[in-house]
């Protein structure tokens, strides 16, 4: 076994919803023991799953969201509004390396978790908080998820159709990026304290990890005083660049011509002799001026085809042309397929399920060390009778009593 | 205070020693990562530059291979050397450079590295403890290794572009799957490259060994899309298209747009109808609940898109603030540069630059309290360190470098 290289490592995971939750996948599937802190006090918005449990049965463990965001980790309940339950909290960071944690700015502190109040009991200790807009600055109470935040950094006014509105993006955007980001500063940190033994608060802004994303946009206003329009599909870079209507309901392939060499590759491969040689298309600017007449004609041969027959036969002619993939279509795909992104993991409520894991392949390590997501207090006992050193009477009360809850 | 690292700059990654391979914005932006928390990068390009050196911005929009913006941003805090791969002496100097690394990150076309000699077999070889991080749009292996690809097509084809526009068109055959406007294929890949480079750092710490690291930046969006994924897994008919089926991201306002989500809890929609002054139609018991809004969303959007367009998106914002309630501006880029958030986190940094002269830019994601992020210098001039790496740490004398530019083997900056 050569893929827990965090063996050793224990994680205090406070993180919730879409973010928090990823994060600490890539550290878990990395060895490292993470314990979630979850209750019913402040459920997780995805164990309820509105209507959307397995197979259409609702249950808090029965979440499609949920168990495929919070695999390789521990469940442990805690009601942090409860003095002894927050007491249990502090212990377990007290032993732990990390913390990780995506409430509202302010939350941690308010519950008695704040860094400075860790850091006194666990000098060594990491923690990494992710928020809105960060921790401290005049707006840092703004709350929200990052669908919405993204909108603050800019990109949505940078994302829309030629002439239209500014529009959100898809996949949740950017909140499983953010979790990435989250994971990788959490081990920054860790190996700062490899190697100077001193731990460390990390303020993450959830926007401003979005805003150092676009540079090209927010640099062309401090340097020229100018918005970027917003380009559709289309590119100032190279052109013909486009999504092309194909054979089937709603299938699209998406072309992007980067060169003058790409360009005589597309004329070939469309059949339109007459083109080649033709001045209006011979550069760039000339593509660009066409660009609906040059379109039209893509359109008239994609119509015919299928996005994967189109792929094959621009790729073949040294043009740059992919299928617009749904789900379905990613799960079938065969080169989707010799990337393991897509696991089975079998969880003990719901059964083996496919679910998307971590992307990244490796040489020489074997796959990530992947354990299904747990049951709503699955490993309360077994964390507060182990690690937290409880009676078996003491935790049956404390059950009792709803500080493990 | 801040720790000593290896170096000495105090940054959080300083002990590590990055060498770069790799042009536009994947590759440079995952060993940006690592060079501003204090590694040394270095940056190798071919004599004629990184192809981002003719991408802009440009100051006063005249292009200039050391005033690119996207080429200034990409890569603070780095080296750069330039050398010819064609060379047989430009190849070994870039294997040597390799193999004096800790992380070599390169973006050659999947087929290239052998023929090329700068193959992970050969390089590990050398440095058994090497980490290689090899970028391609669909891996070095399957049926697509050899395709080309860029960040547009790796987000329609990841999966991004059938979401997006998130839940706003009724005419899905007006309007076509579509890509964002910044790059995001590329960004987000550069940080699935940068998580998994890192991870391999601790896999050495612990195993002893170094890896060859297979970044796809399909894999990488599609990593994106993953709840779809888990609604098939579970049993569930996922929502697989732009077209409209629930609340949007974005909404319209007096004076713009603002992004809004208070329909998803119960709590943020009552403070909501509070902000609204409480109209009848928003205290309907038909709303209360989250499934409520959401199989109405078509009478509660518009009626909500009613009210936001008699308020600007300053005073939605600071209504929202003082509530409690997850709403946000869509910010124009003058409204990202005039945050008086970032502005009170230091965002964004001036970088100066001997021929760019001083340019405002993103800085950090967030603020380290022992190991600071920093901009320890500006992107480097084509060829700036050519010598200083070649002579020092390669270890060629003045001479053999003078053959080396004679050659056309390396390229040094002018001047």
């Amino acid at each position: 076994m050569n893929n827990r290289p965090l063996e050793g490592i224990r994680v205090a995971d406070f993180g919730w919803i879409l973010a928090g939750p990823y994060a600490t996948a890539w550290l878990g599937s990395l060895g490292a023991e993470v314990i979630r802190i979850e209750s019913q006090s402040r459920l997780d918005f995805h164990r309820q799953n509105l209507g959307a449990g397995a197979d259409g049965v609702p249950g808090i463990n029965r979440g499609a969201v949920f168990n495929s965001l919070n695999f390789s980790r521990k469940s442990l309940r805690l009601n942090l509004s409860t003095p002894r339950g927050l007491e249990l909290a502090k212990e377990l960071v007290r032993q732990s390396d990390i913390v990780m944690e995506n409430y509202a700015a302010g939350v941690m502190e308010k519950m008695g978790l704040g860094y400075e109040t860790l850091k006194a009991m666990n000098p060594g200790i990491v923690m990494i908080a992710t928020s809105p807009l960060g921790q401290v600055g005049p707006d840092h109470a703004a709350t929200g998820w990052g669908p919405n935040v993204q909108a603050y950094a800019g990109l949505p006014h940078l994302t829309g159709y030629e002439g239209g509105p500014p529009s959100g993006l898809g996949g949740l955007y950017p909140d499983f990026m953010i979790g990435t980001v989250m994971a990788f500063t959490a081990l920054s940190a860790l190996h700062a304290r490899n190697r100077t033994g001193e731990g460390q608060y990390v303020d993450l802004s959830m926007a401003q990890i979005v805003s150092t994303m676009i540079p090209e946009g927010i640099m062309e206003f401090a340097m020229n005083g100018r918005e970027p329009p917003r380009p559709g599909n289309r590119s100032p870079k190279h052109a013909p660049r486009g999504v092309y209507r194909c054979q089937g309901e709603d299938k699209w392939v998406a072309i992007e011509v980067e060169g003058d060499e790409a360009w005589q590759g597309l004329v070939g491969a469309l059949g339109k002799p007459e083109w080649d040689g033709d001045e209006r298309f011979a550069s760039l600017e000339g593509r660009r001026a066409h660009h609906d007449e040059i379109d039209a004609a893509i359109t008239a041969w994609t119509r015919e085809r299928t996005h994967y027959e189109v792929m094959h036969t621009l790729q073949a002619a040294g043009v740059n042309a992919a299928p617009c993939l749904d789900p379905y279509e990613l799960l079938e795909d065969e080169g989707m397929a010799e990337r393991d992104l897509y696991v089975e993991m079998d969880h003990p409520e719901v059964g083996p399920r496919r679910i998307a894991g971590l992307p990244g392949r490796s040489s020489d390590v074997e796959a990530y060390d992947y354990s299904p997501a747990p049951l709503f207090g699955e490993h309360s006992e077994e964390v507060c009778r182990g690690l937290l050193g409880l009676s078996a009477d003491e935790y049956e009360r404390l059950v009792e009593e709803q500080v493990i809850w | 205070m801040a720790a000593e690292s290896g170096d000495g700059n105090g940054g959080a990654l300083g002990d590590l020693r990055v060498v770069e391979y790799a042009q536009g914005i994947t590759g440079p932006f995952c060993a940006k990562a690592f060079a501003d928390l204090g590694a040394d990068v270095v940056k190798v390009e071919p004599l004629s530059g990184d192809v981002s050196r003719g991408h802009g911005p440009f100051p006063g929009d005249e292009p200039h291979p050391e005033k690119s913006g996207r080429f200034l941003y990409l890569n603070t805090n780095k080296r750069a050397l330039a050398l010819d791969v064609e060379r047989e002496e430009g190849r070994e100097l870039l294997r040597e450079l390799a193999v004096s690394a800790d992380i070599f990150v390169a973006d050659l076309a999947p087929g290239a590295y052998a023929e090329l000699g700068l193959d992970y077999e050969t390089l590990s070889a050398r440095s058994p403890g090497l980490i290689m991080v090899c970028l391609s749009p669909y891996g070095l292996t399957g049926p697509y290794r050899d395709y080309q690809g860029s960040a547009f097509t790796a987000f329609h084809v990841g999966g991004m572009g059938r979401e997006t526009p998130y839940n706003e068109i009724t005419d899905s055959e007006a309007f076509p799957p579509l890509v964002d406007g910044g790059d995001q294929g590329d960004y987000l890949t550069a940080w699935t490259a940068a998580i998994t480079a890192l991870i391999a750092v601790f896999h050495r710490a612990t195993y002893g060994t170094g890896q060859l690291l297979d970044v796809s930046a399909m894999e990488a969006v599609a990593g994106m899309t993953r709840m779809p994924i888990a609604s098939i897994g579970y049993g569930q008919e996922p929502k697989i298209s732009r077209e409209k089926a629930n609340f949007p991201w974005v909404m319209p306002c007096k004076d713009g747009y603002v992004s809004f989500a208070p329909f998803l809890l119960d709590h943020w929609w009552r403070a909501v109808v509070d902000m609204m002054g409480s109209p009848d139609w928003a205290v309907s018991e038909a709303f209360a609940t989250t499934m409520g809004r959401v199989q109405n969303a078509d009478v509660v959007e518009p009626l909500t898109v009613e009210w936001l367009m008699e308020h600007t998106k300053q005073e939605i914002y600071e209504m929202a603030l003082a509530r409690n309630v997850a709403c946000f501006p869509v910010n124009t880029m003058e409204e990202v540069l005039n945050s008086r958030q970032y502005a009170a986190r230091d965002f964004f940094v001036d970088v100066e630059h001997p021929q760019a002269g001083t340019q405002r830019q993103p800085g950090a994601a967030g603020i380290y309290s022992e190991t600071p992020w920093a901009v320890r210098r500006p992107a480097p001039l084509l060829g700036e360190h050519t010598r200083e790496v070649v002579c020092g740490e390669l270890g060629r004398t003045e001479e053999e470098l003078a053959a080396l530019l004679a050659a056309g083997a390396v390229g040094e900056a002018r001047g």
